[in-house]
């Protein structure tokens, strides 16, 4: 009886040994990570969705559970249209870049992956050495989701070495001597028009890490991209946004891009910032401000002069839709300020106006003054680096000292009494506060 | 590269001011809801928020333009740059007219000299004239030379001066990282200041107006209760009134009530004394009427007879259900005795059968026996005929010792028993009328033993009648049956002669008896047959009823156990039997099988000593036969040493 029971109590003690033994073997074992039959169904797809996607027919969880796993490696044309926005083109964009800021592409990090991409593209885009369908083929794939594209370089040709001969230094290449068929850039006239989302351009005609190859030429449009640009850019009906800077545009190319767009639809934004538009540019940009919708002209840093200011000036003084206009860095002097300051009068939409770094002396300020005691839309306006002079200086105090619309006035560095200074900063920040109040009522 | 858009930076704060303004505006509006009460705390404390408000944005203010006058400062050097740019663009474009303005004059006067050159003949004037030639053409090429020197080290100055430049637009915008930074963090810590300041206004006058809110509750309950409790205590002591007022108008109640009863009472028992009366009245004047016209209805006798009839009904089915049920009982008596029967004759025949098989075994035992004895005889003939042998053998004399039971034959046969009554003889002698004499001093004698409600029974019934049932009841009574009564006749007549040698035995017997009252009384009705009948004492017919009785039982028993035969009997007489066959048995003495020992043991001495002796004549045998293959060989050897010899 008694080595009956021992026997017994060894046996149930090994075989208690011996599962506690099965456990301790696999540290990972335990009953909760048995995955689940649907999830191995769901393993499944993942590791054939190439053969036999399967996406669309899946619950959100499921879905979720997909887009956590897929492979990062699947050709886009089977992911573009059928995988939606979520963890899945994050982990794309976080593969491929390390900076992400999804806040900057309304928090879509499909519409970031697709619009980077694009930008990859064309950014490496080398003409006659890229097949333009490497562009072409991405298309269909990401028209839906890309409505703006920032493309910050187009690579130029490869040349022959004798045509870098003929080229010098100069910072005023005007010359069409170049403009040989086979040097021109990447052609948005493929693009453009078929993007149909497009909503936002930004471009610039230059070259990053060009290193001891540099060439000025490498830094501006032929008058063949010039022309292609402006027929894709009227081709794309959407476009609300367009962005030229540091482009090396003169005359002739803005009057081609003008022609153009004077009958656009959408455009609401134009900048051609830190480009070398003269008066006849600024002529043809005051034809477009009377036919457009536009509301924002940023014409920062051009060789505008007082003539082409008074153009500009002339299509202000009728009505139109501009909200903010942006002359800073230009020739104006008091000529194109004066003329500005006339135009003024009559226009009572234009909300911001900045006229600094533009020669204007005390005349402008005085013509200006007038302005600020009728104008009441006029919400800021910036007069900075100008030598107004202590008399102009005087005669803008006086003039805000009426005024109740300007909530932001910089009058800094155009050598204004500093009394006159500090009594105008007074106004503003009166102002600011009534503006505040009528807000909040 | 240092037009950095202003934009980015301002917008946060202006789109944060006016939230914050909104907010504070609408904090002091909902209080001045809330506590009207403390007005003034409430002004200086919205004197300190707006001075809160004023300092943010002061401190916005502040900090922007110290972001965007660097902005603006770079915009003027910028124009500066421009300026120089283009006053030195100015001036080598001047130069470089000058310098085209002098070689076009230069190269003129070339010209000019080459036509002087063509028109003189002379060697040494086209020497000279060719002389001053070059040196005109060296004075070009050197102004050249110096026009691309003072461009190229202009050109080297220009890239330092750009290379300076985009450092100083890398420190610039580094600083405004920097105060762009810098202003984010002042202003967030400004910010969190406010709200915690806020944060904590806004728990104060929490607090406080809790507090307010329930000392005021607290008031307001307390007041409730006070009412309450009033109440209460008032509507105790009207409880209390009219409690009072409630019990005395039930005592008031209960005396009228009882009042009202007895008097309904009284009136009551009034009526019903009336009423009986009359009733009384009533009963008197039936019974008179009644009596003068005593005629019983018709009505009445109907029904008396319609009742005897059904009486009589009733009746009749009894007696037939009686009738019935009688039936029913004979027959179940039929059966039963019929049935009775039959066990009692498979009983005989069970009891015919033991006695067959006792005969029969009893035969078997003797067959057995004689078998048995004769095999032992012949043993013992044949062991005396050994012993006589051995007796001669020794020489000693031998004499048959004296055998009894060598004569007898068959098994010892044990005590015969006591021979039974015939009672087939004596059936004959004893005369019928004997026989009713003897019944009837036992029933006289016994009538003891008859209960008397028999008695009472049997008493108007003939004297003969009586006897025979009396006898009956008896002996069911005494366990004797019909056939024994010749027995019992025969028993009690010859009691009497054996009683004058048996008075010891009757008078012990007497004794015993005397417990039992049945036997005592059955020797009381012995005696009575005594009285009636010569044979028979009428004290001694209980004795010798009795004696008869235990003589039946015996005989009952030994019947018993002669069915159970030779095997009683045997047990019974097993010392005869080993007397029997242990004289069979020692036929031979003890002395003489010490005698018989002792001869074999010098047999067996002896049979040793002839057993050697055979032995050694064996050997002896063997050792001649050698002796005289010796000695031929010896002759053969000593034939042919001869023959070696010769």
């Amino acid at each position: 009886m008694q080595t009956g029971w021992d026997g017994a109590y060894l046996y149930s003690a090994e075989d208690y040994r011996k599962m506690r033994r099965i456990i301790a073997e696999d540290p990972y074992w335990t009953l909760t990570t048995v995955p689940y039959l649907s999830n191995l169904c769901l393993q499944c797809i993942v590791n054939n969705f190439e053969e036999k996607p399967i996406f669309e027919e899946l619950t959100a969880s499921q879905k979720d559970f997909i887009q956590e796993r897929l492979s990062l490696s699947l050709p886009l044309h089977l992911t573009a249209n059928l995988i939606t926005d979520g963890v899945y083109w994050k982990r794309c964009c976080k593969q491929k870049w390390d900076v992400c800021d999804v806040s900057h592409y309304d928090h879509s990090w499909k519409r970031m992956f697709f619009e980077r991409h694009l930008e990859n593209i064309i950014e490496l885009f080398i003409p006659n050495e890229t097949d333009p369908k490497v562009v072409l083929q991405m298309v269909p794939l990401c028209k839906h989701y890309v409505k703006r594209l920032d493309i910050s370089q187009l690579l130029p040709p490869i040349k022959e070495p004798q045509r870098e001969e003929e080229e010098d230094g100069s910072d005023m290449a005007t010359d069409t001597e170049y403009d040989g068929p086979g040097i021109e850039h990447f052609d948005f006239g493929i693009l453009l028009k078929k993007l149909t989302n497009l909503e936002e351009l930004h471009l610039t005609y230059g070259f990053k890490h060009c290193g001891m190859n540099f060439e000025w030429k490498m830094f501006e449009m032929t008058d063949r991209d010039c022309e292609s640009l402006a027929k894709a850019l009227k081709s794309c009906r959407t476009l609300k946004l367009f962005r030229l800077h540091q482009s090396h545009i003169e005359d002739k190319k803005c009057r081609l891009l003008v022609k153009y767009l004077l009958d656009h639809p959408s455009l609401r934004v134009l900048d051609f910032s830190h480009n070398l538009i003269g008066d006849s540019g600024a002529r043809a940009i005051g034809k477009l401000l009377t036919k457009s919708k536009l509301e924002v002209l940023n014409m920062c840093d051009n060789n505008i002069s007082g003539v082409g200011a008074k153009a500009i000036a002339h299509a202000l003084s009728k009505p139109s839709s501009l909200l903010s206009l942006n002359l800073r860095l230009n020739h104006l002097t008091d000529e194109g300020g004066e003329a500005i300051a006339k135009a003024m009068l009559k226009n009572n939409t234009l909300l911001h106006l900045h006229l600094g770094g533009n020669k204007m002396t005390w005349l402008t300020a005085f013509a200006l003054s007038e302005v600020l005691v009728q104008n009441n839309s006029l919400k800021s306006i910036n007069l900075s680096c100008n030598k107004l002079g202590e008399d102009g200086g005087k005669a803008l105090e006086k003039a805000m000292s009426c005024n109740t619309s300007v909530t932001e006035c910089d009058i800094r560095l155009t050598e204004v009494n500093e009394q006159s200074v500090s009594s105008v900063n007074q106004v503003v920040w009166t102002n600011q506060s009534l503006q505040q109040k009528k807000q909040a009522k | 590269m240092e037009k950095v858009d202003k934009d980015p930076e301002e917008a946060p704060g202006r789109s944060v001011l006016p939230e914050k303004q909104e907010a504070k505006t609408r904090i002091p509006t909902r209080k001045i809801e809330e506590n009207p009460i403390e007005e003034g705390t409430e002004q200086s404390k919205r004197q300190e928020e707006q001075e809160h408000t004023k300092r943010i944005i002061d401190l916005q203010r502040e900090l922007t333009t110290f972001v965007t006058n660097i902005q603006t400062a770079g915009d003027a050097k910028w124009l500066e740059r421009k300026a120089e740019l283009e006053e030195s663009r100015r001036i080598r474009r001047e130069r470089l007219e000058n310098d085209v303005k002098t070689s076009q004059e230069k190269y003129d006067e070339i010209v000019r000299s080459w036509l002087t050159l063509n028109e003189k003949r002379m060697l040494q004037e086209l020497h000279e004239a060719l002389n001053s030639h070059q040196q005109l053409c060296d004075i070009i090429i050197a102004d050249k030379k110096k026009l691309i020197n003072d461009l190229q080290q202009e050109l080297k100055k220009r890239d330092d001066h750009y290379v300076k430049t985009l450092r100083n637009n890398e420190e610039e915008i580094d600083l405004l990282i920097e105060r762009m930074e810098e202003q984010m963090r002042t202003l967030t810590n400004a910010y969190r200041e406010q709200l915690g300041q806020t944060e904590t206004v806004d728990q104060q006058e929490t607090e406080a107006s809790l507090a307010q809110y329930k000392a005021e509750w607290q008031q307001e309950m307390t007041e409730l209760w006070d009412k309450q409790i009033a109440q209460l205590t008032d509507r105790r002591d009207e409880v209390k009134n009219y409690e009072e007022k409630l019990h005395d108008q039930m005592l008031k109640d209960a005396d009228l009530y009882n009042q009202r009863l007895l008097e309904e009472n009284c009136s009551k028992f009034k009526v019903q004394r009336e009423h009986q009366q009359k009733k009384a009245a009533d009963s008197v004047e039936k019974l008179l009427t009644n009596i003068k016209s005593y005629q019983p209805s018709e009505g009445k006798r109907t029904s008396i007879k319609r009742r005897i009839s059904g009486l009589q009904k009733e009746r009749q089915s009894l007696q037939n259900e009686l009738l019935r049920q009688q039936k029913e009982l004979a027959q179940k008596r039929e059966t039963l005795s019929k049935e009775y029967k039959c066990t009692m004759d498979q009983y005989e025949r069970l009891q015919k059968q033991v006695k067959h098989f006792a005969v029969a075994d009893a035969t078997k035992f003797r067959e057995m026996w004689q078998m048995c004895e004769e095999e032992r005889k012949e043993q013992v003939e044949k062991i005396l005929d050994l012993d006589s042998q051995i007796c001669k053998h020794l020489g000693v004399a031998w004499e048959r010792p004296p055998l009894p039971f060598m004569e007898h034959s068959g098994p010892i046969q044990p005590q015969t028993q006591a021979p039974r009554p015939d009672h087939q003889g004596e059936e004959g002698e004893l005369s019928v009328e004997k026989m009713k004499k003897v019944m009837e001093l036992l029933c006289d004698e016994a009538g003891f033993l008859m209960e008397s409600k028999v008695l009472q029974l049997l008493a108007p019934l003939e004297k003969e009648n009586q006897t025979v049932v009396k006898q009956r009841a008896l002996f069911h009574s005494l366990g004797i049956k019909g056939e024994d009564v010749p027995e019992l006749t025969d028993f009690l007549s010859k009691y009497k002669q054996e009683q004058g040698e048996q008075t010891e035995c009757f008078v012990c017997l007497q004794d015993v008896c005397a417990e039992s009252s049945d036997v005592a009384k059955a020797v009381e009705t012995s005696a009575s047959t005594d009285m009636s009948s010569e044979l028979i004492h009428c004290s001694s017919v209980l004795p010798a009823l009795r004696s008869f009785l235990k003589q039946r039982v015996e005989s009952r028993e030994s019947t018993a156990h002669h069915r159970s035969t030779v095997g009683h009997t045997e047990a019974r007489d097993a010392a005869d039997y080993k007397t029997y066959w242990d004289s069979m048995a020692n036929v031979i003495s003890e002395d003489k099988l010490k005698m018989w020992d002792a001869a074999e043991r010098k047999f067996r001495q002896y049979h040793v000593v002839l057993t050697n002796i055979s032995e050694l004549r064996s050997q002896n045998e063997r050792l001649q036969r050698r002796n005289a293959e010796l000695r031929v060989r010896v002759q053969e050897m000593a034939i042919s040493t001869v023959g070696w010899s010769h």
